[in-house]
């Protein structure tokens, strides 16, 4: 349980940091924590194999991505500053407001911690963790996503076949004056023809 | 054959209106006499079949009006009532057409002088011939416009300018009268329809149908007649609504010899006469209409007996038989007051067209101080003026004896406070009236020669076409009065059938004509010839005495008093239409008009609309933060709006809403 | 288990294969030394249509009686779907024709565009056909990224790129929201299938303070937040003036044509099919009002064409927010025809501004006497911009006129008068630019190119649908009948 507090509280305070935070690499450092708590709540909800996959893909490639970028950009630390205060008053009241809302609702100790509670008034549904014992995460998962859910599935390949194309659209330089490496051509390079003795 | 006898004019009317231009001066005046003629003509044969015969004619022809409760018909009623007053109108309207073709003979507009004639015509007819109040109000308003359209038919004086509007507005506030009349007649009874409304008046005379106004009960069918009344002032110009009559004399002569003569101003007679069982059952309608009418016929006569125009006499001299025939309604005698409309219809026309004669004679000469010495001039004018003048004053056996002597009888023998009050005054009115009569004959025609050469050396007699009506009406005047008094108000007749209804307690024919004292009979004949003996001294010969009356200040007083009409005008002027005026100016027009309601209407919401534009537009700053920023804040006002609603809807009320918007209009400005 | 959804899948199945083997043959041709690197976004470009128009063709022979829950009930087809996937690829069809020669004029070389129209394309088919919470919010994930792209594919304008970057952020938070009310409902219910959620929804009452109901009051708020995000409803629309201003002009056209269709399609599926609760209805209520509201007034202060364009679909989606909010089978019929006429009528618009284009028609200021130059064009916008202000009997006044009817039959009073008097005020800016047309003279005369021979027969058939449409309107009623019986039924 004091576990459970203590990757939510470091959850949020590195999230409140990634935004305060001054030095851009600071921000994403605090965000490589966000993730690192994050995953540390789904090993408490015993998802395993999602834990680790957020380990490897947001820690892994996301946030280094993020901090390659950011080491890139030659941001100035003076450049971010900005009056914070102007904005905290009117801010400030909608986000408590905000927050409180979400909070009256999430009162109600409802959100199910493992799907095996059948109520009266719901349906059923299948509960495979129930039915199906000792599979672990990693075949539950394999066993729905590409038989029953494939659709899904597609349709998440696509999405990541429109970031690549994104990628290229907005970034490539095309035009026939960018130069460019072929491989081919300087592994077929003569070396004897490279060097010319002009005079 | 009688739809055609309200069609006809009307006929005529579009002919002369928008053909005019094609069918010329002659042509125009020949559609429409022709056409105004046969429906004087279709009226005799109308008269013998409806009232000789009895056999009165109902025509429904379409619904008009039809919503839920209330509908009113385009319906056709004719009764001994209507036809009486169909042949008169007719015959007077034919008449003055045939004069007219002399008259406007040199006038460029006379296409639309007869156009408007015969409109004024088929208003006449339609309001005489209708079987509910809203045809009747259909009629009225009509020829009150017609009646503007010809006062004001040279338009280009400003005189002429002024009485027409004069005119229409004293008009429209006994317009006003008769709409909430007719509006209470609805409430009263739910219908408008004459016959419907009469058969039940009965009923609803008992006091317990009363009309609640500032916690005061007023018996209902009083208030009705009363408003109606306050219509019959209006058109008739009694006493109150008067002051447009004598200033209508800015018409043609012949517009004054048809319209305030014959018919428009017997209009309001005539609905007080239709209108008999109604006023029957109130009998404090009846005390004021006597009042009214006695008073009138007082004031007019001595108003004219000091005007110098001739066409003023000859209109001061309408307005005092009107009040006769009003206070004869009054004495609940509507067969003599209709009888005595007839008779006056055609003396008081052969007065008009005669002195048009004497104008047209004159070039166009209108102050009687500047003429004289006509008669050897113009003697058949002179004849027909001076028959019409005798039977005006009640000269034994003429039409005028036998219908006004009849009204001061009744007056007499009615017995109550306002029948004697009206008897006197009326017997008074009768001095003034055979004194401005003379006094009318002795400046123009008798006296020694006041007028400018020219004038003279250019004077003609009439010619053929205006001398045809004048010898008819002549004919009339002299021999109506005894050929149709026994069949009007002779005892016992049957010629009105159903259409005049008089309570039994009211019916003093018989009284007065064999109960009353010789003495109070041979009154009216004693005021005449004392009035022509002092008109005659007076103006005729030529006395010290009175020229010393004259030219004294209390003379001069008097003569000022008299010839400003009691200074009626200046009352009216100084204290009604001056507030009326500032009233329009500044309050509703400065204030309410170009302030307030351009401030609620265009000037105000575009002004707003513009501006919120303008800061609408503004929001969009351009910072992504600040586009994150409104979407939370829509999200939480969202939830709590939509989550907390039965906590918020106690405190927030539609209504106040619109009290923003409002206020929001007026403070941009 | 799962061969008979192959078949009814064939469209899609085959528009996604043909994007892919469009994206390899530009990929392939367009960097080879040996053609020289042609510029194949034309010829891409037309393959493109080709393949849309073959689609289209594919979904109408599909039998559309047949109602069908496909792949384990992640999606139907039935009437609705039938219909709206027709009408969403014919207007992209339209779209597609229009841009052809935008192609040209900027030399915009990126045939990847082309590719990216069609995966939207593809990803709205999914989302009109989305029967789950998972495949919807999948399939919107997938048309917002590749919106995302080709609205910054201008690269050498900084409008364009702040346009996608804004975009992206934006949309970003907006999807956040609606995942969250996605993962909300399923956590409160257990369940995101769309017809399960309508069997547990019914009679069921949802409040803020309910014990369970809250979280599922608060999942549809979420949900309805994200969705009016992406149709830029108010007041959460401020993204769509710089947004549609700054995209080339061809992806603003996309942006106000298609999305709009598969997404309110989407909605109607959710919401008057799952949620049918009185909750969402005051909700859209507001929205709506405040739609209309903004974009009257703040379109009116406008200079540019496109920021013009921008507000006044905004208030156009007010309008038919109206329809969706009555909840009646008149209002969806309603909303559905709104639809229609709208895309006719901005198809219009954005082909005559496309055609204008080769001068220059920035400015409000620049149409200025068009009725002396060109006055087959002239009469053609007039037309247009008195169908958009509603002025009978053409047909954007019919499409008001029943929105109005169904707001009335429902009882919604305040809703129709305020739609009243929007219209109203928006009348002043649509036919401004008729006033600027025949009546202004610019300071620099300026001289238009024609257009080219697709868009003057997009014109002439948008043109010729509107003004006649008001003689001859039943088959749009009946189909539109038909596809809102079978939706609420």
């Amino acid at each position: 349980m004091i576990l459970f507090y203590v990757f939510v509280v470091l959850a949020l305070v590195s999230g409140a940091m990634v935004i305060r935070a001054k030095n851009p690499v600071h921000s994403v450092l605090f965000l490589i924590l966000v993730f690192c708590n994050t995953s540390g709540l789904l090993v408490l909800l015993g998802l395993d194999f999602f834990a680790m996959i957020f380990l490897v893909v947001y820690v892994g490639a996301i946030a280094v991505l993020f901090l390659f970028v950011v080491m890139m950009l030659h941001i100035r630390i003076e450049e971010i500053h900005e009056n914070v205060l102007r904005y905290l008053p009117v801010g400030g009241i909608i986000g408590l407001i905000f927050l409180l809302e979400i909070f009256l609702m999430v009162d109600n100790d409802y959100i199910p911690i493992l799907p095996t509670k059948l109520s009266a008034t719901y349906l059923t549904y299948t509960v495979y963790a129930g039915k199906i014992h000792s599979w672990t995460n990693l075949e539950t998962l394999g066993n729905l996503l590409y038989t029953t859910y494939f659709f899904l599935f597609l349709v998440s390949s696509l999405i990541l076949l429109v970031a690549l194309i994104g990628a290229i659209v907005l970034t490539m330089h095309k035009t026939t004056k960018v130069k460019r490496q072929d491989v081919f051509i300087q592994n077929a390079i003569d070396f004897q023809n490279t060097i010319k003795k002009v005079r | 054959m009688y739809l055609l006898i309200v069609i006809l004019p009307l006929i005529g009317s579009f002919a002369a209106g928008f053909f005019g231009r094609f069918l010329g001066s002659r042509g125009v005046a020949v559609v429409t006499t022709t056409c105004v003629s046969l429906s004087s003509i279709f009226s005799c044969i109308a008269f013998y079949e409806v009232a000789l015969c009895a056999s009165a004619c109902y025509i429904k022809i379409a619904p008009w009006i039809f919503s839920e409760l209330f509908d009113a018909a385009w319906g056709f009623l004719f009764d001994s009532l209507t036809v009486i007053l169909l042949l008169v109108v007719t015959i007077v309207s034919s008449l003055v057409h045939i004069y007219s073709i002399s008259y406007m003979s040199e006038d460029p507009h006379s296409p639309r002088f007869f156009c408007y004639l015969s409109i004024f015509t088929f208003f006449m007819l339609m309001l005489v011939t209708g079987d509910n109040f809203i045809q009747l109000f259909l009629g009225w308003e009509g020829v009150g416009l017609a009646s503007y359209l010809l006062i004001n038919f040279w338009f280009t004086r400003i005189q002429a300018n002024k009485a027409a509007i004069k005119a229409m507005l004293i008009n429209r506030v006994g317009d006003f009268g008769l709409a909430l009349g007719i509006m209470g007649c609805f409430t009263i009874f739910q219908t408008v329809d004459f016959s419907t409304i009469f058969a039940c008046a009965s009923a609803f005379s008992e006091p317990h149908h009363y009309f609640l106004f500032c916690n005061m009960g007023f018996h209902a069918i009083t208030v009705i007649c009363i408003l109606v009344f306050i219509g019959a002032v209006g058109k008739s110009a009694q006493i109150g609504l008067h002051t447009w009559l004598p200033d209508a004399m800015e018409g043609p002569t012949p517009v004054s010899a048809l319209i305030h003569a014959a018919t428009m101003v017997t209009a309001g007679v005539f609905m007080i006469a239709r209108c008999s069982p109604l006023f029957e059952y109130s009998p404090n309608a009846l005390i004021v209409i006597t009042f009214v009418g006695a008073m009138t016929s007082f004031f007019a006569a001595t108003t004219g007996i000091l005007q110098n125009d001739l066409k003023r006499v000859i209109a001061y001299s309408t307005c005092s038989q009107l009040g006769y025939m009003i206070f004869a309604c009054g004495i609940s005698n509507y067969s003599v007051s209709v009888f005595h409309l007839m008779n006056h219809a055609c003396f008081k026309a052969l007065l008009f067209l005669s002195a048009g004669s004497v104008i047209h004679a004159m070039s166009d000469e209108q102050d009687m101080r500047k003429m004289g010495g006509l008669a050897s001039l113009l003697p058949f004018t002179y004849a027909m003026m001076l028959i019409g003048s005798l039977s005006l004053i009640g000269f034994p056996f003429l039409t005028g004896f036998y219908s006004k002597d009849v009204i001061l009888e009744l007056a007499y023998t009615k017995y109550t406070i306002s029948g004697n009050f009206a008897f006197w005054l009326g017997s008074v009115s009768v001095f003034f009236t055979s004194y401005y009569s003379f006094r009318l004959l002795f400046l123009t025609f008798l006296a020694p020669t006041n007028s400018f050469k020219r004038d003279l050396s250019r004077c003609h007699d009439a010619p053929i076409l205006m001398a045809i009506p004048l010898i008819l009406l002549a004919f009339g005047s002299i021999f109506v009065g005894y050929l149709a008094k026994d069949m009007m108000i002779g005892l016992g007749t049957n010629f009105w059938a159903n259409s005049l209804f008089i309570l039994p307690k009211n019916e003093i024919l018989a009284e007065s004509e064999f109960a009353t004292p010789t003495i109070i009979k041979l009154i009216p004949i004693l005021f005449s010839t004392l009035g022509s003996f002092v008109a005659y001294s007076v103006n005729f010969v030529v006395n010290p005495l009175i020229f010393a009356l004259k030219t004294s200040t209390f003379g001069n007083r008097l003569y000022c008093f008299f010839n400003k009409r009691w200074f009626f005008d200046k009352v009216f002027n100084d204290f009604l239409a001056r507030s009326f005026l500032r009233f329009g100016y500044e309050v509703s027009f400065k204030a309410l008009d170009k302030g307030a309601i351009e401030i609620l209407g265009p000037y105000g919401i575009s002004y707003t609309i513009r501006k919120m534009a303008q800061q609408i537009s503004k929001i969009q700053s351009g910072f992504v933060y600040h586009y994150a920023f409104v979407m939370l804040l829509g999200l939480t006002i969202f939830i709590s709006v939509i989550g907390l609603w039965d906590f918020i809807s106690f405190w927030v009320d539609n209504r106040l809403y619109f009290i923003y918007i409002v206020s929001f209009l007026f403070i941009n400005i | 288990m799962f061969e008979h959804d192959f078949l009814a899948l064939f469209p899609e199945i085959f528009l996604i294969n043909a994007t892919i083997i469009l994206l390899i043959y530009g990929v392939v041709f367009s960097t080879s030394k040996k053609y020289d690197y042609p510029p194949l976004v034309r010829n891409v470009g037309w393959l493109g249509l080709l393949s849309v128009l073959i689609t289209i063709l594919l979904v109408a022979v599909g039998s559309p009686l047949a109602v069908a829950n496909l792949v384990y009930n992640n999606l139907i087809i039935d009437n609705f779907t039938y219909f709206c996937q027709i009408f969403l690829l014919l207007s992209t069809a339209s779209t597609m024709v229009m841009c052809l020669d935008y192609f040209k004029q900027e030399s915009l070389n990126a045939f990847e565009s082309i590719v990216l129209i069609l995966l939207s394309t593809c990803s709205m088919l999914f989302m009109i056909s989305a029967y789950d919470l998972i495949a919807m919010y999948l399939a919107i994930e997938l048309q917002s990224l590749c919106f995302y792209v080709i609205a910054a594919s201008k690269r050498d304008s900084e409008f364009s790129t702040e346009a996608g970057l804004k975009y992206f952020i934006l949309g970003a938070f907006s999807s956040g929201i609606l995942l969250f009310g996605c993962s909300m409902i399923y956590g409160f219910t257990g369940v995101t299938n769309f017809e399960e959620l309508a069997k547990i929804f019914t009679g069921y009452e949802i409040t803020l303070f309910g014990a369970q109901s809250s979280g599922i009051f608060m999942g549809i708020l979420f949900i309805a937040v994200g969705f009016l995000f992406k149709i830029t409803a108010v007041p959460f629309h401020m993204w769509a003036p710089d947004v549609y201003e700054g995209s080339p002009t061809i992806v603003t056209a996309f942006f106000s044509i298609a999305p709009k269709i598969s997404i309110l399609a989407n909605m109607l599926r959710v919401f008057i099919y799952s949620f049918y609760d009185p909750t969402w209805q005051q909700l859209f209520f507001f929205c709506s009002i405040a739609s209309m509201i903004l974009g009257a007034l703040a379109a009116m202060a406008q200079n540019k064409v496109k920021r013009l364009l921008a507000y006044s679909s905004i208030g156009h989606v007010g309008y038919l927010l109206i329809g969706f909010s009555c909840g009646t089978i008149e209002g969806i019929q309603s909303l559905l025809i709104g639809i229609f006429i709208y895309v006719l009528m901005t198809v219009n618009v954005f082909a005559i501004v496309l055609a204008l284009r080769q001068n220059r028609f920035k400015y409000i200021a620049d149409l200025g006497a068009l009725a002396k130059t060109n006055p087959i064009l002239a009469i053609t916008l007039s037309i247009t911009m008195f169908s958009y202000a509603g002025i009978p009997p053409l047909a954007g006044f019919c499409s008001k006129f029943y929105l109005f009817f169904a707001a009335l039959g429902c009882g919604a009073y305040l809703l129709a008068l305020i739609g009243v008097v929007t219209s109203v005020i928006s009348c002043f800016y649509y036919i401004r630019f008729v006033k600027i047309m025949y009546f202004d003279t610019p300071k620099t005369w300026v001289l238009y190119k024609p257009m080219d021979r697709e868009k003057s027969l997009l014109l002439a058939i948008t043109v010729f649908f509107i003004t006649f449409f008001f003689l001859y309107p039943s088959p749009l009623f009946l189909v539109t009948h038909q596809m809102a019986l079978c939706l609420c039924l």
